[in-house]
């Protein structure tokens, strides 16, 4: 036993290789950075194909949608150059689960030999369309696998017209929520956006802007604005605010709960939808409760946009 | 200028748990094992104090910071004087292991300062509370209490320990001003002193017992990140910004650091009898209270160990004489030090994590049964109900959890395999520093797991977040320690 426990610690210590390989690579890249984060040092990040697959399957469920009536506009099969998938890729699995979850594909690769039919192995239920739009044609939800620059370029608003259902399911990260609304989808993001949303290029100029104008002794009261269709985490400005432009104090409608647990940070969302935080009465009486000299709109959503952001002193947001 | 606010503190803070420690004659070290004991000793007294001025209603005020600090420089230039006289143990182990110690001590502690703070916790829980006491904000002020009003002021947690937010806004304090890159450089150097505390509880097993334990704690990826190796192809350019990473501003290594320091100083307590180390491991337990909420479970565990011990002593040969003082000692100025941030913190609102009151025999039986919880998941439209648990009782999904955990060689190397073999199988036969130290461990594993049967939030997403390796980093050293004595009990004929 003796000789065993002291052959593992030997062993043991070829472990420390993983700590050394982590800080030189962090001191490369800190060094590469000016040892600062930026926000375009993230990038996108796919979820487990059978997560997403999951996900989506658990979408219908909820909506009482049968997986044998969903059709999915399937973008994304190919790789760049056309050529096909390796059997183990992301869309391979993805397309893979979705047809185990009984749903039909119909994929924007075209498949002249039966190559990709023959991997997919999805019989009838897969069927492949020469061209991204004429893959919508009937389709109950479009899902974007891959970033190909091919399929980025095309019309979202044509693709839209063309699809009976309203989720366009965006595994890359890459669709512009400007986009996507202009057209009339309704996004399902399925994929992890690493940049966590304090490094966030406009939230920073945007915090420099309110600490410029508001002094440190003076508070704010946050008016959160939309539709409050999010529950995502990411939505949650106000923490980020807070920290930032701390040590002027910060006020929320119902900030215990917004602060709390994820259930509790649900429960919130769905108060907020219901009350109307933004309504003239409930600015007024936050404002007296809270003797805040400014009030600062945001909008409720994952993505940070300035237009849609305003600091006013207290006197003008009650005009 | 909170660069040099930043060393003033490290400094400080070293000098006064110099100033705390044990003389050399009663507490044999290496230099190396001291600075690390001194360090630990010297930010526990820091939080400690701070947290009774706090609850005083004394905030960290300019003079307040310069006090505390001055005092403990002082105090411990006066000791360096006094120590000259009294010679040191020397450092186990060879020139390799120093050497390696050496380059992972600095780089750990220049790595936490590579980039400013960027993780959700560091900067959403702790760094917000150090920037409102910087500021000269009443702890028990309605920084700290409004958020339940209706329109409250924002702040999650906002009874969490004040340990990290003291020791950050000592910096700015100090520096002049709060920089995010800065108010971490107090928080440098727990990882790099977990190796020198795991060698100074070894050292009555002798020293190639205290070597093989710094060796293996140093050998530990996860005092430095987590699941840096679980991607492949390696993504070396998110380094530090992905998050996994330990190092910076959390509490995780705090703790552990804390804990392994008082387990090291409570094992030489208890074979020396030497109350003046009992009462340092006190002050290290209650400093571990002071940076996170679980170093007061800690405190009950280590409390709890210490009874089961005494409960059944062993053999004659092998048990220290009159334990019970020094373990006393330990736990009761443990808890004394601790009780003004118990006072304090009942004052402070409780808006999420109320495990006490959720711990019901309903909660734990529910947790025995297949569950169904309400998640969005991805993004979906809220409301919408999830089974992504897939429908197995909680208590199956954290035992799992651990599980998997104890086998993830990427995180952990072979810790745990190790500490597996060094239980001490039979009680009444082994020694009773290794039993209390498993128990330790035990213990602690059992109360984490305990807690997640019972937590207000969703098990998967909380697993997200690195729960429970990031609980099990706190009991590294008692791990360590159990382990490390198992491989060199054979030369422990210098148990002293």
């Amino acid at each position: 036993m003796a000789g065993l426990r002291l052959l593992l610690l030997r062993l043991h210590t070829a472990a420390v290789i993983i700590p050394l390989v982590f800080l030189a690579a962090l001191f490369v890249q800190g060094f590469a950075s000016g040892f600062t984060v930026r926000a375009e040092n993230y990038t996108p990040v796919r979820i487990d194909p059978e997560l997403a697959a999951e996900a989506i399957r658990q979408g219908w469920a909820s909506r009482r949608q049968d997986p044998a009536g969903r059709v999915v506009a399937f973008w994304g099969l190919c790789e760049e150059d056309g050529r096909p998938p390796a059997a183990d890729a992301f869309p391979v699995r993805l397309a893979r689960a979705l047809l185990a979850a009984g749903a039909r594909l119909q994929i924007a690769d075209p498949d002249p030999d039966g190559a990709l039919a023959a991997l997919l192995q999805g019989g009838e239920r897969v069927v492949f369309r020469d061209d991204p739009l004429a893959a919508c044609d009937g389709a109950t939800e479009l899902l974007l696998a891959s970033p190909r620059p091919d399929l980025l370029e095309v019309d979202l608003a044509a693709a839209r017209q063309r699809t009976s259902g309203s989720f366009l399911i965006d595994c890359t990260g890459r669709i512009e929520p400007g986009i996507y609304k202009r057209t009339g989808f309704i996004l399902l993001p399925l994929y992890y956006v690493r940049t966590p949303p304090w490094r966030d290029p406009g939230l920073r100029r945007f915090i420099a802007m309110v600490a410029n104008r508001v002094p440190e002794d003076e508070s704010i009261l946050l008016v959160p604005t939309g539709d409050f269709a999010s529950t995502s985490p990411r939505c949650r400005w106000f923490l980020h605010l807070n920290v930032a432009l701390a040590p002027r104090p910060l006020y929320l409608l119902g900030a215990a709960e917004a602060c709390g647990t994820a259930e509790q940070y649900q429960g919130w969302v769905a108060r907020m939808r219901r009350m109307e935080p933004a309504a003239p009465e409930t600015v007024r009486r936050g404002l007296a409760a809270t003797g805040a000299r400014w009030v600062l709109r945001y909008r409720h959503e994952e993505k940070f946009r300035s237009g849609e952001w305003e600091l006013l002193p207290a006197e003008e947001a009650l005009r | 200028m909170s660069a040099l606010g930043g060393l003033f503190v490290v400094l400080a803070a070293w000098l006064g748990g110099r100033a705390l420690l044990p003389a050399r004659s009663t507490l044999a070290r290496s230099r190396w094992e001291e600075a690390c004991l001194a360090w630990a000793a010297g930010t526990s007294a820091l939080t400690v104090l701070a947290t009774a001025l706090a609850w005083l209603g004394l905030p960290l005020s300019p003079a307040v910071a310069w006090g505390m600090l001055g005092a403990a420089a002082i105090a411990g230039l006066g000791r360096l004087r006094r120590d000259r006289r009294e010679s040191l143990a020397p450092a186990p182990g060879g020139r390799p292991l120093h050497l390696l110690l050496a380059i992972l001590a600095a780089a750990t502690a220049a790595g936490t300062l590579v980039f400013p703070l960027n993780e959700f916790d560091p900067l959403i829980h702790f760094a917000l509370k150090g920037k409102l006491l910087a500021a000269g904000a009443d702890p028990a002020g309605p920084a700290f209490t409004g958020v339940t009003a209706e329109f409250g002021r924002i702040m999650t947690h906002p009874n969490y320990p004040l340990g990290i937010p003291i020791l950050e806004a000592l910096t700015a304090r100090i520096g002049g001003g709060w920089d995010d890159r800065w108010v971490q450089l107090p928080l440098a150097f727990w990882t790099a002193c977990l190796p020198g505390l795991v060698a100074a509880g070894l050292r009555p097993w002798g020293e190639a017992a205290a070597g093989r334990g710094a060796l293996l704690a140093a050998s530990i990826p996860i005092l430095v990140v987590r699941d840096f190796f679980a991607e492949w192809p390696l993504r070396l350019t998110d380094a530090g910004i992905s998050g996994g990473i330990l190092l910076g501003g959390g509490g995780d290594l705090a703790l552990a650091a804390c804990f392994a320091a008082a387990c090291a100083l409570l094992v030489r307590a208890r074979r020396s009898g030497s109350l003046c180390t009992a009462a340092v491991a006190g002050l290290c337990l209650a400093g571990g209270a002071m940076l996170k909420n679980e170093g007061a479970a800690l405190l009950a565990v280590l409390a709890l160990a210490q009874l089961l011990v005494l409960a059944v002593p062993g053999p004659a040969a092998a048990a220290p004489t009159r334990p019970w003082r020094p373990a006393g000692v330990a736990v009761a100025l443990a808890l004394l030090l601790a009780t003004p941030w118990f006072l304090h913190r009942s004052r402070l609102p409780s808006i999420d994590e109320a495990y006490s009151s959720r711990l019901t025999p309903t909660a734990l039986a529910a947790a025995f049964r297949p569950e169904r919880t309400t998640k969005e998941v991805f993004g979906q439209r809220a409301g919408e109900e999830s089974e992504a648990a897939a429908g197995r009782p909680r208590a199956a999904v954290v035992a799992g959890y651990f599980a998997v955990e104890a086998g993830d060689l990427a995180s952990w190397g072979l810790l745990w395999p190790l500490f597996l073999l060094g239980l001490p199988l039979r009680p009444r036969r082994g020694d009773p520093e290794r039993r209390w130290l498993a128990l330790a461990v035990l213990g602690g594993i059992a109360a984490y797991a305990l807690v997640l049967l019972i937590p207000p939030w969703y098990l998967p997403s909380l697993r997200a977040t690195g729960i429970p390796e990031r609980l099990l980093v706190h009991l590294v050293g008692p791990a360590a320690m159990t382990a490390a004595a198992a491989v060199g009990r054979r030369g422990a004929a210098s148990m002293a």
